[in-house]
């Protein structure tokens, strides 16, 4: 048997081994306890830190972070909802042209160039 | 050994900058064509993008209908679109397939909003929609991960829109014994305030847990590209497959929110009824061909997790694909290109 050989199979046993114990750890439910309660503080010391920023641009009277996420996610609803009254014209469209039995397809060159 | 050794030891041996940068260059090439067969913009709504392929193949399948290329939420769709001659979009165009493909973008702070009911019946309905008017026919899903738990929430409310139905290494039954299930469901892990504190998941939070599950592969896949490093095709797909780990995307909070809560903690797909938002979501009422493609080695999504749609289809059109590899080379590996990819298109085309 070579070197090489040898060295792969011990390494393959490791692997196995270190794997097996490594999974092990991961499910242990104290570390786990541990690592979340840690990962939780950090989280809850963000929201002190980005709350405290809020009130300081609130108190400037200046739009915060939290106030364009809500403006710019707004914008997207209301594209969104332009895409509802469109289909809905289409049905009503549709429903007005009847007998005609072929379907209308909607621009494509209108849908792709509508938002950028 | 004391740093101060190791300095004197490299004094002799100065770190040459001139071949650090090539070799850099050389593992992360920019320059290799990922996702690059050719597609149009069809539609968009906020970050999210469908594309539709130009056709490969002279002759098309008149039994088919279009398909739906759907990705996984967390990384970028071109693991469906790797590289010329080995791209899972690229060969159901030569088999004269009608394929669209989903973008879902990178979300920006505004999108923390965003939930599951957001993204499912209301930007890939409106897909659905979109390509049905288009093409006149009921367009075929192909979900890859959450892309097809997705594909199967929208089917629960959409069946009769849609034609067929083919999971990729989807997840169902989301109490499984895998790590990330049971450390999504750890009662001390606060999603809430996870999500409060970063708005979107980031992206290094979920790869670095996706990373823990296997902490050792990287040592394999080190040993791998040394062993290959002289075949040049296995170089290019394993730097394409590197650049596309590595290239992942944020999660929007509240849809993270959702997948933590309604999937993995109360793990609603295994229930007969369940809401999602406004939906009322019943599990019979899918009665769609399925198939679904699976890897008795995925790591990621166990075997239990993906066969428990056998429990949940009321159908009688289950089909059964099992591939080699873990959860990405299930899809994309040699075997999935010599095998799989076949078989999927062969079932695709055998609609009424």
């Amino acid at each position: 048997m070579t070197n090489k050989n040898l060295f792969e199979q011990a390494y393959t046993v490791w692997e196995k081994r270190t794997s097996k114990l490594l999974d092990s750890a991961m499910r242990n439910s104290q570390i786990l306890k541990a690592s979340s309660d840690f990962m939780n503080q950090q989280f809850k010391s963000k929201i002190v830190v980005d709350q405290a920023l809020l009130k300081t641009w609130r108190n400037l009277l200046l739009p915060n972070k939290k106030d364009q996420e809500k403006t710019l996610h707004l914008l997207n609803e209301l594209h969104s909802r332009i895409f509802d009254l469109e289909e809905r014209i289409e049905e009503l469209n549709q429903a007005k042209e009847k007998p005609v039995t072929k379907k209308k397809t909607r621009s494509k060159a209108t849908r792709s160039s509508a938002y950028p | 050994m004391s740093f101060d050794v190791l300095a004197d030891e490299n004094a002799n041996r100065p770190l040459k900058w001139t071949h650090f940068v090539p070799g850099l260059k050389h593992f992360r090439p920019a320059n290799l064509p990922i996702g690059s067969t050719a597609k149009d913009l069809v539609h968009s709504e906020n970050k999210l993008k469908l594309f539709r392929y130009r056709p490969l193949s002279t002759t098309t399948h008149s039994n088919s209908g279009p398909i739906l290329l759907i990705p996984s939420l967390i990384n970028k769709n071109y693991i469906l679109d790797l590289l010329p001659g080995y791209s899972f979009a690229e060969y159901l165009l030569k088999q004269g397939h009608d394929v669209f493909i989903l973008d879902w973008g990178e979300p920006t702070d505004e999108d923390r909003f965003i939930d599951l009911e957001t993204i499912v019946f209301r930007y890939l309905q409106r897909c659905l929609q979109f390509i049905s008017e288009t093409t006149q026919q009921k367009p075929n899903l192909i979900g890859y991960c959450i892309g097809g738990t997705l594909a199967w929430l929208l089917a629960l409310e959409k069946a009769n829109e849609i034609d067929r139905i083919c999971f990729l290494t989807t997840p169902f039954d989301f109490h499984n014994e895998s790590l990330l299930s049971e450390w999504s469901r750890f009662e001390s892990f606060d999603v809430e305030k996870m999500v409060e504190s970063t708005g979107n998941v980031p992206w290094y939070l979920m790869q670095s847990s996706f990373h823990a599950l296997a902490p050792l592969s990287p040592i394999r896949k080190w040993q791998k590209l040394a062993e290959k490093s002289g075949d040049q095709e296995f170089l290019d797909r394993f730097y394409a497959l590197e650049t596309w780990g590595n290239d992942n995307v944020s999660f929007p909070g509240a849809a993270f929110l959702d997948l933590i809560k309604v999937l993995y903690r109360e793990n609603s797909l295994m229930k007969e009824k369940f809401e999602l938002a406004q939906h009322s979501l019943v599990t019979g009422s899918i009665d769609n061909p399925v198939m679904n493609v699976y890897s008795q080695t995925d790591h990621i999504v166990p075997l239990a997790a993906t066969q428990a749609l056998k429990k949940i289809y009321r159908g009688t059109e289950y089909t059964d694909l099992p591939s080699l590899g873990g959860h990405i080379g299930a899809i994309v590996g040699g075997r999935a290109q010599s095998e799989t990819w076949p078989q999927i298109s062969q079932w695709l085309s055998s609609s009424d």
